[in-house]
């Protein structure tokens, strides 16, 4: 029996940040995030992964008892050393002889997460895996790569029964692709070196092999998708990508991201994923493909078996309702750029 | 058993003294009191309570007092139950001479807590409450008293208006009271629109911090009008606990560990509340002397509020309550205030309230109603002329 | 100083992180926080745990304004001011008090149905002091 997505949940903090917020402070801002999401004083990865957990829980119709694997993807964990996803397992109540890892360094962990934990169940390790992912990014404010940080997670429940979302196979490319997107151990903010083309080149260049190489196994082609999911990458070069690709424009999944929620680093896959499973009909097929700078690429390729909706209250419609703007100078106490610890 | 001298500091800022000077400058005014001549040295027991803010000497406190006092030698100790502990220490006092231990014994508290810088101070004033579930909740000591004052209001119909009566009553009596810390009258209005603190307590609705002491030297009846005149008799102590943690009782609105004190006490010296003549009851926020009314059995379950707008606690009313000022006005250095309260009592009882203005005509029988904490622990006391 | 230690707090995360809360072996009654004898019965806790559903209703609240809160919590109120505590009626039946978060003192009042939500409370000796607070329910989002 093949493993596939029992079901799905997301959180997004219910604190927004505008862009009118950020040409009011600093006169210019990013024209990819029209509003963001930000954690609030007493969030972090942690208690939003908790939150996503939750719901893909509950989703899934399974209890935290059955969990045999839990694994936490993020860019920014609140321990560097400490292991996370052991906090996320307390708090879900999840028994103690279950096994657990934290999957950081890079924006395509998530999907990462998620594949290891497909294999786990796979190789007959454990029965119910649970794939957490969620990120805050932090960098320098004076940077317009600064605004478009956000803050989301997203989680996933796998296992072999009453799977909703089968997942029929995986590629992953790796690329040592340097001063893309990176931040040194000690710091506490993400640089991006802007090295216009040669970056694009080399993302446009594992994209598409990492696409291309899921298809090839899979003997597939573009037309047998409904739904390609590109996050991470800006709408732009997505739209530019998939083109190439042979996927028509009404297949892409529109980069919720970007204009709503912002940059949700490792959990930007799998928040996307999981909108598209809100909606997608039995026998449709998804297409996704993360991309973290300095990694690579997963491209995952989902059949939809059965229906999962999620409760009402914890579908992406419901989050992006449930909000409370606030002003640059609120964002920046909370964020601690204003008096750092 | 009787006291026969009494002696307090005034409540308020007393940075230039140690713990130790202060005590001692009340102890000597207790001795100094018993007006036909008292040698210290007759004194066999000592308890002293403090809570030790401030951590300045958490050990052997009692030996600090001894050194302070010239008492070093006999057995002193130190009491403790947050704002009750002089309370107890007059309590322990009690019970030591009333087991025939010894024939004399010296009850007193204080309290440092002005010399502190303000985080600090706010570590302690959080120690009396559970620690590991409320302070872990963010709750503080006036929080805590908000939730008892919003569930009275919802239950009882107990106006806002009326908390703030409290504090009127307390600062007017405040006002003529040279041993208290705030000798200012204060308006409804004032009141009212004070800042807020914690919802639906303001300002006034909170005692200030305070450093202050008091001592109270107890002995057996039949010797004390070797020292004094007019012994004030103790007729009656009861004491209780309640669970620790607010969130853990059944009822928000009363403290059963100040019911069961009160009925003891009253059932010791057999009267009744109507008996009392006055009342020094714990107002550590003015929620909690509108609910001390009614759990020391003035007035019926909810009705409190109604008492203080009746006027019926003021000098004059039914039943003077406070007429010291109370916490709100005279001042609470948490581990003098119990025996603070046996201070004004000994004073009324005797006629000798400092300020004729605030002598209660006539008093024969006071009562002391002293809290540590929430309510975790009470002990009241009933004194007789 | 008035402190909670690492043991003392880890020994309560089940309950601290996933209010698991102790059926009282003896009369059915749900204790949260776990102690020493049952609060209803007073017998010695024997329990089966029971995780709570986090669902309540506000039995009282109040706000902690700037400047009075326990040190533990100068760095939240030098950040974002005053906040509101509540005591929460658990469904199941036991009160806990707790942080109220996602509103400000003014969305409350007493009976609004509250869940708990996974936060950050504090931190000591170095190491998160993770917790549970309360949020309302909105009423046009369903039951969870």
């Amino acid at each position: 029996m093949q493993a596939g997505i029992v079901g799905c949940g997301i959180y997004v903090p219910r604190l927004r940040i505008k862009r009118e917020e950020y040409q009011r402070a600093w006169g210019y801002s990013s024209r990819w995030v029209e509003e963001k999401a930000v954690a609030d004083f007493d969030e972090d990865t942690v208690t939003m992964g908790v939150e996503a957990a939750s719901n893909a829980l509950r989703n899934a119709e399974v209890d935290a008892a059955e969990i045999d694997a839990l694994y936490f993807a993020t860019t920014s964990p609140p321990y560097a050393e400490k292991q996370n996803a052991i906090t996320i397992a307390a708090a879900l109540g999840c028994g103690s002889d279950i096994a657990t890892s934290d999957f950081t360094s890079s924006t395509k962990s998530g999907t990462s997460a998620l594949l290891s934990c497909l294999d786990f169940v796979n190789s007959g390790r454990g029965k119910v895996g649970l794939a957490v992912a969620a990120d805050c990014p932090l960098s320098d404010p004076r940077g317009i790569f600064e605004h478009q940080l956000g803050a989301a997670a997203a989680a996933m429940t796998v296992g072999t029964e009453r799977v909703r979302g089968l997942v029929e196979g995986s590629y992953s490319v790796v690329s040592e692709s340097l001063g893309e997107r990176y931040r040194r151990d000690g710091e506490a903010y993400v640089t991006a070196i802007d090295l216009g083309s040669y970056h694009e080149t080399v993302l446009r260049e594992v994209v598409r092999s990492c696409m291309e190489g899921v298809m090839r196994k899979l003997h597939r082609s573009s037309e047998d998708y409904d739904y390609l999911i590109l996050e991470g990458i800006d709408s732009g070069k997505a739209s530019e990508l998939s083109k190439k690709l042979g996927f028509a424009d009404n297949k892409i999944t529109p980069s919720i991201i970007s204009t709503k929620i912002g940059d949700a680093g490792a959990a930007s896959s799998l928040l996307a994923l999981s909108t598209v499973l809100e909606t997608v009909l039995v026998g449709q097929h998804v297409i996704l493909c993360s991309y973290g700078a300095g990694a690579g690429a997963d491209a995952i390729s989902l059949a939809a078996t059965a229906e999962a909706r999620p409760a009402p209250g914890a579908r992406y419609e419901d989050y992006l309702t449930k909000k409370e703007y606030i002003d640059y100078t609120t964002y920046t106490k909370l964020r601690r750029i204003m008096g750092r610890r | 058993m009787a006291i026969i001298g009494v002696g307090q500091t005034r409540f308020g800022e007393h940075v230039n003294l140690g713990a130790g000077e202060l005590f001692a400058s009340a102890f000597m005014e207790a001795v100094a009191d018993a007006e036909n001549g008292f040698d210290p040295r007759l004194i066999q027991e000592a308890y002293v309570g403090t809570l030790g803010v401030g951590g300045g000497q958490l050990g052997n406190f009692s030996a600090l007092v001894g050194d302070a006092t010239g008492l070093t030698g006999i057995p002193i100790t130190r009491v403790e139950n947050a704002c009750a502990s002089s309370g107890f220490a007059f309590r322990s006092a009690f019970l030591a001479v009333a087991s025939g231990i010894c024939d004399v014994a010296l009850a007193g508290g204080v309290e440092m807590m002005r010399d502190l810088p303000p985080d600090r101070l706010r570590y302690w004033l959080g120690v009396s409450g559970d620690t590991e579930w409320e302070r872990l909740a963010g709750m503080t000591f006036a929080g805590v008293y908000a939730l008892m004052a919003q569930r009275h209001i919802h239950q009882y119909g107990t106006k806002e208006e009326q908390l703030h009566m409290v504090a009127v009553k307390n600062h007017k009596y405040g006002a003529d009271n040279p041993k208290a810390q705030l000798q200012r009258a204060i308006t409804l209005e004032q009141a009212s629109k004070s800042a807020p603190v914690c919802h639906p307590l303001r300002i006034f609705d909170c005692c200030p911090t305070s450093d202050g002491a008091a001592a109270a030297i107890l002995c057996n009846a039949a010797a004390a009008k070797k020292f004094t005149n007019s012994p004030v008799r103790v007729l009656g102590t009861g004491a209780g606990t309640d669970r620790l943690a607010l969130f853990q009782r059944e009822d928000f609105t009363t403290l059963q560990a100040s019911t069961s004190a009160a009925k003891q006490a009253y059932n010791m010296a057999k009267l009744e509340p109507k008996d009392i003549s006055l009342a020094e009851v714990h107002d550590c926020f003015t929620i909690a002397e509108i609910m001390a009314y009614e759990d020391l059995g003035f007035c019926t379950k909810g009705e409190g509020g109604r008492l203080i707008e009746e006027g019926q606690t003021y000098i004059g009313g039914r039943i003077p309550v406070n007429a010291s000022g109370g916490l709100k006005a005279k001042g609470h250095p948490i581990g003098a205030t119990g025996v603070g309260q046996i201070y004004e009592l000994t004073k009324q009882l005797r006629g000798k309230a400092e300020k004729s203005t605030r002598q209660i005509p006539n008093a024969k029988f006071g009562l002391a109603h002293n809290v540590g904490g929430s309510g975790a622990t009470a002990v009241v006391h009933v004194l007789g002329i | 100083m008035a402190y909670v230690s690492i043991p003392t707090y880890s020994r309560s995360i089940p309950q601290r992180y996933a209010l698991v809360a102790a059926k009282c072996k003896s009369c059915g009654a749900i204790n949260l926080p776990l102690g020493v004898n049952c609060l209803k019965c007073g017998k010695v806790l024997e329990y089966e745990p029971q995780k709570l559903s986090g669902r309540g209703k506000i039995y009282c609240f109040t706000t902690i304004s700037r400047g009075g809160s326990p040190p533990e919590f100068s760095a939240q109120q030098n950040l974002v001011g005053s906040y509101p505590v509540a005591v929460v009626e658990l469904d199941e039946g036991p009160r806990i008090v707790a942080q109220m978060a996602d509103c400000r003192a003014e969305d409350l009042k007493i009976g609004l149905e509250a869940e708990s939500t996974f936060r950050r409370i504090y931190d000591d000796d170095g190491v998160i002091r993770y917790g549970i607070k309360f949020r309302p329910v909105r009423t046009d989002q369903g039951n969870r």
